[in-house]
């Protein structure tokens, strides 16, 4: 079970920079690889065949593009509370995820502003993993509610 | 799709004939449905009720269960997939699919760049399109292969009172095998010691 309570309120006001995000782990095993590739629907097959993989030049099998996505989609959603809405969402892919390596998701607050009515917040977030280090930097906005309004 | 040896691939005519063209004009087969939300959840351990539980999202700020902003609205907005379409991207005997039929001497693909802006909830039941455009063409070599192709796109998806939901800016190399890289060399020392 989560001890993520959905239901809260993330207000702007309670966020500050350097605010660092909870995040949290995956085992790439075949498990994970399979439901990768039922959940985006990505059937390229580096991302499921070891042999094209190889033969591809890679070592193995790698994470998709739709999975890298939904990693640090979920990392912001976890974190901006029942109201908060994800406006932007970067990033690049400057290594690969490989079955069986333990992959993070964290971020930080880097900044905090206002565009017009809206309250902002932007965040440097990554997916690492425990053999290449930092392989998805990104950047995101989140849009908070303000207290009373 | 028919591979190009590099030394017959003209960059300059495909960007000509590639760049700012729209590649798709892609409708939604079905409207946004409940389980593929729960495998995209599952995919990645993701518990949100607003993404989950139908009871719990009529009460939240959306009035229902909405997509999670990360996944990717391509699985509704293509025609689905299945059965394989080259817009759909699920081909694997068809290797145009990533590359949006430019031609390309390499046929492997590997996404560099993602950059989405969300811009309005996308609901169970929504029924999504999008189109999707040729940004840029450009050759810059990488480790694998000195003559990998790079592809921007851009793609806008709408519901169906189209209004505009996601924009989606999209990097994707396109790379030969080491094979076909060993290959094509030695097509190009052939050619050099016939001339």
């Amino acid at each position: 079970m989560s001890d993520i309570d959905y239901m809260a309120e993330r207000y702007w006001e309670d966020v500050s920079v350097g605010d660092q995000l909870a995040g949290f782990e995956k085992n790439l095993d075949w498990t994970q690889m399979v439901l990768q590739v039922s959940g985006s629907q990505d059937w390229n097959l580096v991302h499921h065949d070891l042999d094209y993989a190889r033969d591809s030049g890679m070592p193995g099998i790698f994470y998709n593009t739709g999975w890298t996505t939904g990693m640090l989609g979920r990392l912001l959603t976890d974190w901006a509370g029942r109201s908060g809405w994800v406006e932007k969402l970067s990033f690049q892919m400057r290594g690969m995820n490989f079955s069986g390596t333990a992959v993070r998701a964290h971020g930080v607050v880097t900044a905090k502003r206002k565009d017009g009515e809206h309250a902002l917040v932007d965040l440097d977030i990554f997916l690492e993993n425990d053999q290449a280090g930092v392989t998805s930097p990104g950047k995101a906005t989140v849009r908070l509610p303000i207290k009373d309004q | 799709m028919s591979l190009m040896h590099p030394d017959d691939y003209d960059i300059h005519a495909v960007r000509e004939e590639w760049v700012g063209k729209l590649i798709s004009e892609a409708r939604g087969r079905y409207p946004v449905e409940f389980d593929a939300i729960r495998r995209h959840c599952h995919m990645v351990g993701d518990l949100n009720p607003a993404f989950l539980d139908p009871q719990v999202a009529a009460e939240g700020p959306y009035g229902a269960v909405i997509v999670p902003p990360s996944m990717l609205p391509t699985y509704f907005a293509s025609e689905g997939p299945w059965p394989p379409t080259q817009s759909a991207g699920t081909d694997p005997e068809n290797a145009a699919v990533f590359s949006f039929g430019v031609p390309t001497p390499g046929d492997r693909g590997i996404n560099m760049e993602v950059q989405w802006e969300f811009l309005a909830p996308v609901r169970v039941g929504d029924q999504l399109r999008l189109e999707l455009r040729i940004a840029d063409v450009f050759k810059k070599p990488i480790k694998l292969d000195p003559d990998a192709i790079w592809i921007i796109t851009e793609t806008t998806f709408f519901n169906q009172h189209s209004d505009e939901v996601a924009k989606w800016r999209n990097t994707m190399l396109i790379h030969r095998s080491p094979e076909q890289v060993a290959r094509d060399a030695e097509r190009s020392v052939q050619a050099g010691e016939g001339a």
